[in-house]
């Protein structure tokens, strides 16, 4: 009995130092993620943990760009950041990958907690984080891409030949190239412009991100139901860090992550809903993609999906999108 | 206290004549060593050199330099300059009117400041001089005018740069400069038609002929701006693009009018390629001591101190201007603006403020601050490029600076001046 | 000593020719896409990409060093041009000095950068997957050709041989 109280003494005693935690992010102050994730997150785990974790925020990239925020993560200059997985090809080979192949799941929750649940374990955990010296907390996996045009519908894949799609990413130029459409690559910064003045003529992008940069104002036509395409976020720590957290703050901080992930995941499929809603509202054409239409696109996202698998020639990454949706018929 | 230390650091090396970029580099590095160590530093700096130079949007600063230095080597910033002359030169102020109308004229093409100004300090300031004009008068004129209008009136890089920082529609930014700059335009010409009145300074009156010859020689310039405002509102492509079929353009209309040669090609790109080091060197100094900053924390202890104070939002306005005004004396555009933005941009945006409007505000503050010594790029390079001293340009700008200060305050009271070409978008 | 300062400034020059030369490219380059694109449909790939991956970085680093020795970094010179000269020097080395600590780390961090990219073989997420680590190299060579200039000039400040 004594020797058991005195670890528990010592270990309380330890807990009892603050512990501040660096938190980057690149989303500014006011972005939804910031409001309604990441500053609740940082109120959870302070109040589980009774005020021993303690965390300075740095949101806006004040501690660095969004491309960098994985490696000042891994070399320590942040404790936990954002990392958007298409950034690091190399430091996340299955992630960064997988996670775009159109078709692959339709809701943000789907594709999220499935996500979620495969990367707490290998192969995805050593290959995509412990690796590169980072552990995953939470999974944020973006809604299902669409199509969006100020003009013509598109509705099959043969519409969109010879249209210029503003895509990001790998996997969606090659599937974009494969539509005999061309792809067009356009900086964020610029997109809204270049749409307005016709430089492309449709975009491949979730309705999240779209009605975020303002271009609700120049759609005429939208997909729902499409599933072209999704992109792999979330949130990281740095390992050594981690491990050098008493035990209990590790459980509360991966638990915080684990329900986080899902109730972002829920309340970002929501708000795709209700952006859907606004735009039927503002008279835009929202075509959702019928049965018919969708085993049409579901044969092009297979090839798609194989030629994809072959080039990989990565057995865990074939592993992991096997398991991926085996477990994903779960979570819709 | 260690941050008291360094900046008073900081503002001493400046004063020694430290480049600016290495200064805030170095006050940076030890700044973040102070605050969390070697390591640290050691992983920034391996991803700033990097990262504050590699984005596509960047390509406009050295593509629309490199075009000013076509254009002014081919001489057709001095044949726009003469025709204005012709047909404005002989009514009181002509001359000055001429300098601010083809300024104007200029920043269509120009997105550059400080490109912008090199070229009108070498092209307007003998002609101003000529319709006897002081030196001090000509050259103050071209040190605040040039800029100022490059930069408000599209395209902009101190606009598309804000755009980027803070995620607002460069597209409106840059219509939003426009009216703003016409105003400046239109200030500048009133004060120096009054000011004509008593020193008689104009040109001899040029025949409607010789106006209308004139005008010949200007259609280079207006096929070039037609050319460039053709590609970004065709949607054939974006602002960014157009910077380089800016400077492509001005390069085969020279090379067509048989004023340009390889020699000097070559060197436009030579001086392009040294202005774009020092632009991004700065970028970078910045970025390192914008990072130790937000580690010191203090922003948000200010902010927070700012907006507990319970002063009102024009109150708060008031002393941001006047921050921004005494950051301007010491500081360069960019490295200003990019230092600041984090901090500032969420208090105004908080505070109820327009942020395209504070877009423009800010970039007309900064603007002033490349005029007011002791860091003030615009009056180096009039001086530079005019052989006039830096104190007779300081002293001929004092009386244009008001006149900036003046347009300020009428943007402030009318925000409608900034935001209603945005609201017809 | 003066033929290690020759030797430095045909380096830096021939590089920033190299730099020079890249904005032509970039011009014409993305001239090309624009045309190709919107007349053809057909973009060159990865334009984006390496603009900003290496065609940038090659005009800015490569010519880091030439600017500063043609003074194109700007600094606040009216003060200090009032004080005596010897005084001057000391300061110059001394500042000098402070920016070859600094120049050093950067270069360093982005020369061990650039070996961890070889190591780990990091390519551009554009289409064209070209290697990422010669990027980061260039980065540390324009960074150290920069902090060799400062020293050979403060050097040269030292023995008198250079007015400040
Ligand atoms: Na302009
Ligand atoms: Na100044």
């Amino acid at each position: 009995g004594d020797s058991t109280n005195d670890t528990n003494d010592t270990s309380d005693n330890n807990t009892k130092d603050k512990i501040t935690l660096k938190f980057a992010t690149p989303q500014s102050d006011t972005h939804s993620l910031t409001s309604e994730v990441f500053k609740p997150m940082m109120e959870e785990i302070t109040e589980r943990t009774d005020g021993q974790v303690e965390f300075d925020f740095y949101p806006a990239e004040q501690l660095g760009k969004a491309a960098d925020l994985y490696d000042l993560t891994s070399n320590g200059v942040a404790d936990i950041s954002f990392y958007i997985s298409t950034y690091y090809p190399d430091k996340m080979p299955i992630t960064s990958s997988l996670i775009g192949i159109p078709g692959l799941y339709s809701t943000s929750y789907e594709g999220s907690v499935t996500y979620h649940e495969l990367i707490k374990k290998d192969p995805v955990l050593q290959s995509d984080f412990i690796k590169n010296g980072v552990r995953p907390v939470l999974t944020y996996n973006a809604p299902s891409g669409e199509l969006w045009t100020k003009g013509k519908e598109t509705l099959l894949p043969e519409n969109v030949k010879g249209m210029k799609i503003r895509t990001t990413g790998e996997v969606l130029n090659k599937a974009t190239v494969a539509l005999e459409a061309t792809p067009v690559n356009i900086t964020l910064s610029e997109m809204y412009e270049a749409f307005d003045r016709g430089v492309y003529d449709g975009i491949n992008l979730n309705a999240q991100s779209l009605n975020d940069y303002g271009m609700g104002e120049l759609v005429k036509f939208g997909t729902k139901g499409l599933n072209f395409g999704g992109s792999g976020t979330g949130l990281i720590i740095n390992e050594k860090v981690f491990q050098s957290l008493p035990e209990n703050v590790q459980e509360v901080i991966l638990e915080v992550g684990e329900e986080y992930t899902k109730s972002n995941a829920k309340r970002t499929d929501e708000y795709v809903e209700s952006i859907f809603k606004e735009y039927k509202e503002k008279g835009i054409v929202i075509h959702e993609i019928t049965e018919d239409e969708k085993a049409k696109w579901s044969t092009f996202f297979d090839s798609v999906e194989a030629d994809w698998l072959k080039e990989k020639n990565n057995p865990e990454f074939e592993e992991t999108l096997k398991a991926f949706k085996e477990k994903s018929k779960e979570n819709q | 206290m260690v941050i008291g230390i360094l900046m008073l650091v900081l503002i001493i090396l400046l004063l020694t004549g430290m480049p600016i970029a290495f200064v805030l580099l170095t006050i940076g590095s030890v700044g973040i060593i102070t605050i969390q160590g070697f390591d640290t530093l050691q992983g920034i700096l391996a991803t700033t050199a990097y990262r504050s130079v590699n984005s596509f949007v960047y390509s406009a600063i050295p593509l629309f330099v490199l075009m000013a230095h076509f254009i002014s080597k081919s001489k057709i910033a001095d044949e726009l300059f003469d025709s204005v002359i012709k047909w404005v030169g002989h009514v009181p102020g002509g001359a000055g009117i001429a300098t601010v109308l083809a300024s104007a004229g200029f920043g269509t093409l120009s997105g550059s400041s400080v490109a912008a100004t090199a070229a009108m300090s070498q092209i307007a300031i003998p002609q101003m001089m000529k319709a006897n004009y002081s030196d001090s008068f000509s050259a103050g004129l071209v040190a605040t005018s040039t800029g100022v209008l490059a930069a408000m009136i599209p395209p902009s890089v101190p606009l598309i740069l804000y755009g980027i920082q803070t995620e607002n529609s460069i597209g409106k930014l840059l219509v939003a400069g426009i009216l703003p700059g016409l105003l400046i335009a239109f200030l500048l010409c009133l004060y120096i038609v009054v000011v004509s009145f008593k020193n008689k300074s104009k040109t001899a009156k040029a025949s409607w002929k010789e106006r209308f010859v004139s005008l010949k020689s200007i259609w280079p310039m207006v096929i070039l701006v037609i050319f460039v405002l053709y590609i970004i509102y065709s949607g054939t492509g974006t602002a960014t693009e157009a910077a380089a079929f800016g400077a492509f353009g001005a390069l085969i209309i020279g090379l067509i009018m048989k004023r340009l040669n390889l020699k000097l090609v070559f060197e436009a790109l030579m001086h392009t390629t040294k202005q774009t080091t020092m632009i991004f060197t700065i970028i970078i100094g910045a970025h390192v001591f914008s990072y130790y900053i937000a580690m010191t924390r203090v922003g948000n202890t200010m902010v927070q101190a700012i907006e507990e104070s319970g002063f009102p939002a024009w109150g708060i306005l008031i002393l941001i201007i006047i921050l921004y005004l005494i950051m301007g004396m010491f500081m360069d555009l960019i490295g200003t603006m990019l230092l600041t933005i984090p901090l500032v941009y969420p208090l105004i945006v908080g505070l109820g403020y327009d942020p395209i409007w504070f877009g423009i505000v800010l970039v007309l503050l900064l603007e002033i601050g490349l005029v007011t010594p002791p860091v003030g790029i615009n009056l180096f390079i009039t001086s530079e490029q005019s052989g006039i001293s830096t104190g007779k340009v300081l002293r001929g700008s004092v009386p244009f600076i008001s006149v900036l200060l003046v347009a300020l305050l009428i943007i402030i009271l009318f925000p409608q001046i900034a935001l209603y070409l945005p609201s017809l978008m | 000593m003066t033929f290690l300062n020759n030797l430095l400034t045909k380096v830096d020059k021939l590089i920033t020719y190299v730099s020079a030369i890249t904005i032509f490219i970039m011009m014409m380059w993305i001239v090309m896409d624009v045309v190709l694109r919107s007349v053809f449909n057909s973009p060159i790939t990865g334009t984006i990409e390496i603009t900003g991956e290496y065609l940038l970085l090659i005009i800015v680093y490569l010519s880091i060093s030439y600017a500063y020795k043609e003074g194109s970094h700007v600094s606040v010179d009216f003060i200090v041009e009032k004080f005596p000269k010897p005084i001057r020097s000391v300061l110059k080395v001394i500042t000098n000095l402070l920016a070859i600590a600094t120049f050093s780390l950067l270069g360093y961090a982005n020369y061990q950068k650039g070996l961890d990219y070889f190591a780990n073989d990091v390519r551009t997420t554009s289409l064209l997957q070209y290697p990422l680590a010669p990027a980061l190299i260039i980065i540390s060579i324009g960074v150290f050709l920069l902090v060799i200039n400062l020293l050979l000039e403060s050097i040269a400040i030292i023995r008198g041989k250079v007015d400040v």
